[in-house]
């Protein structure tokens, strides 16, 4: 019952947010459809979640990782850029599947957020983080095998990261996806991208040995994730 | 009725209708109605003067954004100069102010939907559709402060030890990580123990129901009555291409039947956040000089 609701939700959703797009908010579609897919792709994530069986130890571990990495979103907050949340979600995606990972990554956004200010680009970053999670916890055998090819996928989910709040810098101010603007607004960014790579793998370097142990080990000990 | 008794849902409600049509369409009185209702409503709610800070980074966020769109757009028919062989016009430039004054009326918005949405009320709104997420999202709020404390008394007796110098760089931030590492072995017991006393009390039974403080009663149906049916007119207005606007290649807004109407609709909904705050000041007034 439930699933056919979600079916027809979605099946009426998605046109229903193209024809509004179109009809209503034509001088901007690509701005509209940008943020509707934002939204769209992290909620039924976000569902699955909740429908899948998760016991109240997984969900106070995972609790405490989004606070670590809002805690170190807070505490390097005067460097622009240099933040462990990429680091945090990808440690624990690697240690506890991609599920796992795209909460930590989506939820630390929008708690680092009440801290920082909601506003149109909480959606964004949910997204991008989520994803990085996601993604890490697909590759997690990959990922797994040496720290140089873990600190490869953060430095690249730092630059992708940087790419896709571009995108999105670049649809909000101007309505329309520009490619010259694009360009300008990924070269401005660039040395914020740098930072972001640059911080992704140090964090990776300092943390992902003796965090992803204690989650291995808490991972086995009390029996979290098994069905991952 | 003040904004704390008004259902969190209405409110969400009330600032998106406020922000999306100003976002999404072309019409340059939307952002500037948005802009001056956002205007009314901070000099109204806010308790200090904004910084000086403040002032200045919103004026280059303002001034960035008007500068961009003419530098790389060379649409429009009236040019005012040449800079490197490209003509700057003056309808770039008046798109530019458009979109400026969209993107901080946005941001002002925002800045009052953090003010008046606060975390619990979101937590209210979406904690009976997605009570896990927003079970993650409330624990790890209240965690923050507490590892902070944690952390902060980790490090201070690290250097008490005489471990954690205030030397050089390297040792800093390996020091630095040595007590993350601490707090994340600490952490992950406190989340053990936390779940043991939540199973104690009974989380993930079956047939729990959950509290919510926030009633949905019969003023916040009447306002958001009010609201659909004003975000109905704005939206009709939209689509009968009535609001329609064009910068390229001259300024040309389409004008029919429905314009005035939706214009005035939505300069309504967006004055009416300002007026009610200013009609609760009077009415506070008012009572007060009789007590």
């Amino acid at each position: 019952m439930k699933k056919t609701l979600t079916i027809l939700l979605l099946a009426v959703l998605i046109p229903a947010i193209v024809v509004i797009g179109a009809v209503v908010f034509r001088e901007r579609f690509y701005a509209w459809i940008a943020l509707a897919v934002a939204v769209l792709s992290v909620l039924p994530l976000l569902y699955a979640f909740e429908r899948r069986d998760s016991t109240a130890k997984e969900l106070m571990v995972l609790a405490v990782m989004i606070a670590l990495s809002v805690i170190g979103r807070v505490v390097f907050y005067a460097i622009p850029g240099f933040k462990p949340v990429t680091a945090i979600t990808v440690i624990v995606a690697v240690a506890f599947g991609g599920e796992a990972g795209f909460m930590v990554g989506s939820l630390s956004a929008v708690v680092s957020n009440f801290y920082f200010g909601q506003g149109p680009w909480t959606p964004f970053q949910m997204f991008s983080w989520g994803i990085i999670g996601l993604l890490a916890g697909l590759l997690r055998g990959l990922l797994k095998k040496h720290i140089a090819i873990l600190c490869i996928y953060g430095a690249l989910a730092g630059i992708a990261y940087s790419l896709t709040m571009d995108v999105w810098t670049v649809l909000w101010s101007e309505g329309a996806f520009v490619p010259k603007e694009y360009a300008a607004a990924v070269m401005a960014a660039l040395p914020l991208t740098a930072v972001y790579a640059v911080s992704n793998v140090v964090f990776l370097l300092l943390l992902a040995g003796p965090v992803g142990k204690k989650l291995e080990r808490i991972k086995k000990k009390d029996g979290l994730f098994l069905s991952e | 009725m003040a904004y704390e008794r008004i259902h969190p849902a209405v409110l969400v409600a009330y600032f998106l209708s406020v922000m999306i049509p100003a976002v999404f369409t072309l019409h340059p009185m939307m952002p500037l109605m948005a802009l001056a209702g956002v205007v009314l409503l901070l000099l109204l709610t806010e308790p200090a003067p904004p910084r000086v800070r403040t002032i200045i980074w919103m004026s280059l966020l303002f001034l960035a954004v008007v500068i961009t769109n003419p530098l790389f757009n060379h649409r429009g028919r009236t040019e005012l100069f040449f800079l490197n062989g490209h003509a700057i016009t003056l309808e770039a430039v008046l798109f530019g102010l458009r979109n400026a004054a969209c993107v901080i009326a946005v941001l002002l918005w925002c800045h009052c939907m953090n003010r008046f949405v606060t975390g619990e009320k979101w937590l209210a709104i979406l904690g009976r559709h997605l009570p896990k997420t927003a079970l993650l999202v409330s624990s790890a709020m209240r965690l923050v402060p507490l590892l902070r404390k944690r952390g902060e008394e980790m490090r201070k007796s690290q250097q008490a030890l005489g471990l954690y110098g205030d030397g050089d760089a390297m040792r800093q931030l390996s020091g630095g990580a040595k007590v993350f590492s601490m707090l994340v072995t600490w952490s992950l017991d406190h989340a053990v123990s936390v779940s043991a006393s939540m199973k104690a009390r009974g989380y993930g039974l079956r047939g729990r129901t959950t509290y919510s403080v926030y009633r949905f009663r019969r003023e916040d149906a009447i306002l958001l009555t009010l609201l659909i049916a004003a975000d109905a007119l704005v939206l009709t207005a939209l689509a009968g291409k009535a609001l329609s606007f064009d910068f390229y290649p001259v300024l040309n807004g389409s004008r029919n039947a429905l314009t005035v109407p939706g214009l005035m609709t939505y300069g309504l909904v967006v004055l009416f956040a300002p007026i009610w705050e200013g009609r609760n000041r009077l009415l506070w007034n008012c009572y007060r000089s009789k007590i």
